[in-house]
């Protein structure tokens, strides 16, 4: 609508302006027409009357004449005729000057002079005048006329200039751009039928098929992305399944054994041929089964139960430096000294402390397990910029790194990628559960971080712990 | 079962079945000791794969020339009880092999009968039914010796 408007007032413009100028050329040149028409009656006149005049001078005296010049002033309506002594400004020359002087309204008089030069007759010539007001007037009409008809003609030109523009470009352009906007809000169905052969059409014919191709792009990435939930969706009962079986294998393995023991045990005392005593020691050892039985369902339970995590601001520094603490006498009975680093400053993040702590504490125990009397436990805490590892669905940014490093035994390459594996141990049977690297994985994740190995066999190992620093609010 | 164990102990002690045994689980290997011997076998015990190589290699540790049949666990620190096998075939070791696992896994199960394992136990199993397992892989070792006059 706009744009029609635009391109017809665009186009009338200079057609108005030519329209202005001609009509002014026109109008000038009626009014010299008109003026050289008036100048030449008003000549002939006074060739007519001059030699008539200058007769009666010559016979009958000045007077005389002065009497038929005012006759003729009376005859010949409109014009007036009189006599002006004096020279004319023609010099010798008898011929008529032609002036036209400005008179009053606007409306100038053609004015002639026909000098008389006659012997015993003054110089002087016959004057004669005419208002231009009838011409003027006419010329007013014509130019008027020619207004309004120019006028009307540029509105039927504005108006059908509208219409054409509104139909032709307003209306589909119109369309298109509803159609854009559709098409902008996701609405890919080709709905445009315009057959037109210009510009527009073509424009029109082209977003119908880019709307073909964008539905049948969008089609294409739904199908792409239910395939890949799909996909992901399997993976993940793989995994679950795959998480479940080498939980129930390692239940199977944890427990087979006092099972065992507790079985044979059982059926010795059933045998009824024991002495007292053996029977109440074969009792203490079913007993100890059972309670070694009792701890490790305790930390299956322990492992299933993570998740629920409490979190608020703590200061990771705090927690290191008590877990230190605590542990200490375990490091002392063992000879191995333990040392913090990069905990003089407090480490605010939301974490659950009781969770963070356990993480903690099983890698500071694993840590001093495996280094022998008189070696040495690092805990150090630092800020770092980090990537997780390729799967992790943690986010590259700003962590607390945490590393708990010992001289120890270090991990063999085969065992480093199942030390997370739930009940994998290479502890001795009853000394550990085979969960605790199982539960901290478990509960890095759920804050949000992860927990990266790099071990040398003989050498030591260094389990790094990364949390993500909560961004300042 | 008591027809079982009577059966070895009318054995001459010097003819006892000699069994060399490997559990890392100190309650397991007790147990083990303490029924094999009531049946009349001698009994020599280590605590994982490792030291059984160790023994097996270095004759002079155990208190006998050889073992007539091995009892070994198949998860234990260090070798693994399949490691300690492969390694016995390898060296052409032909004494009868008895696994004990946790894991019933058939893919465990069919190693183990490709390396070469007389039986396979699942933990938790009855001890009886490993007295009935000693008492055939013992016989047949024994047939297959010329032996059988020794078990009857």
């Amino acid at each position: 609508m706009r744009l029609a408007r635009k391109i017809t007032l665009l186009f009338l413009v200079p057609f108005v302006a030519l329209l202005l100028i001609f009509g002014v050329r026109t109008a000038r040149r009626e009014i010299g027409i008109y003026e050289a028409q008036v100048s030449t009656d008003l000549v002939l006149t006074g060739r007519a009357l001059r030699p008539a005049f200058a007769e009666i001078w010559r016979l009958e005296g000045e007077a005389r004449a002065l009497e038929v010049l005012a006759a003729a002033d009376k005859d010949v309506s409109e014009v007036e005729v009189r006599w002006v002594r004096g020279d004319s400004g023609g010099g010798a020359s008898d011929g008529p000057i032609v002036q036209i002087r400005p008179g009053g309204g606007g409306v100038g008089r053609a004015v002639v002079l026909l000098p008389v030069i006659e012997e015993r007759i003054p110089h002087g010539a016959i004057e004669l005048s005419r208002s231009l007001d009838r011409e003027a007037l006419l010329v007013r009409d014509v130019v008027r006329d020619k207004a309004l008809g120019t006028g009307s003609a540029l509105l039927g030109a504005i108006a059908i200039g509208g219409i054409i523009g509104t139909w032709f470009i307003g209306r589909p352009v119109r369309s298109l751009v509803l159609h854009a906007r559709r098409i902008g809000k996701g609405d890919f169905s080709p709905v445009l039928r315009d057959h037109r052969h210009d510009e527009l059409g073509e424009l029109a014919s082209d977003m119908n098929a880019m709307c073909g191709q964008l539905a049948g792009a969008r089609e294409t990435i739904r199908d792409e992305t239910e395939a890949r939930i799909r996909a992901l969706e399997q993976l993940r009962h793989a995994d679950r399944l795959s998480t479940v079986g080498k939980l129930a294998a390692g239940v199977a393995h944890e427990l087979g054994t006092p099972l065992n023991v507790v079985s044979g045990r059982a059926k010795m005392i059933t045998s009824g041929k024991l002495p007292p005593e053996a029977v109440a020691e074969n009792a203490t050892i079913i007993f100890g089964q059972a309670a070694r039985m009792t701890k490790i369902i305790r930390g299956l339970l322990d492992f299933a139960r993570q998740g629920a995590a409490n979190k608020a601001r703590t200061d990771l520094s705090a927690i290191a430096t008590n877990t230190l603490t605590l542990l200490a006498p375990l490091s002392r009975k063992r000879g191995v000294s333990m040392t913090i680093e990069g905990a003089a400053t407090p480490k605010l993040l939301e974490v659950d402390a009781g969770q963070i702590e356990q993480v903690l504490t099983n890698l500071i125990v694993n840590a001093v397990d495996a280094t022998p009397d008189g070696g040495a436990v690092l805990l150090r805490l630092a800020d770092e910029e980090a990537t997780p590892p390729a799967g992790d669905d943690a986010k590259p940014g700003l962590y607390l790194r945490l590393d708990v490093e010992d001289q120890g035994t270090g991990i063999p390459k085969d065992d480093l990628a199942r030390v997370f594996e739930p009940f994998f141990t290479t502890k001795d049977v009853g000394a550990g559960t085979g969960l605790g690297l199982s539960v901290a994985h478990g509960i890095v994740h759920d804050h949000g971080g992860w927990i990266a190995v790099e071990s040398e066999e003989r050498r030591g190992s260094r389990f790094s712990v990364y949390l993500p620093l909560s961004t300042p609010s | 079962m008591s027809a079982v164990r009577s059966r070895w102990r009318r054995l001459d002690p010097e003819q006892a079945p000699r069994i060399l045994l490997a559990e890392d689980d100190d309650e397991m290997r007790r147990l083990l000791e303490v029924e094999l011997r009531a049946d009349g076998h001698v009994v020599f015990s280590v605590r994982d794969g490792t030291e059984m190589l160790e023994v097996l290699s270095d004759a002079s540790r155990l208190p006998f020339t050889a073992p007539d049949v091995i009892v070994m666990d198949v998860r234990m620190p260090g070798y693994s009880g399949l490691h300690v096998l492969a390694a016995l075939r390898a060296a052409e070791w032909t004494t009868p092999v008895i696994l004990i696992t946790a894991f019933g896994e058939p893919r465990l199960h069919e190693q183990a009968a490709k390396l070469g394992a007389s039986v396979v136990f699942n933990k938790p199993f009855d001890v009886d039914d490993l007295r009935t397992a000693l008492l055939h892989v013992i016989g047949d070792k024994a047939m297959s010796s010329g032996e059988t006059k020794r078990i009857g």
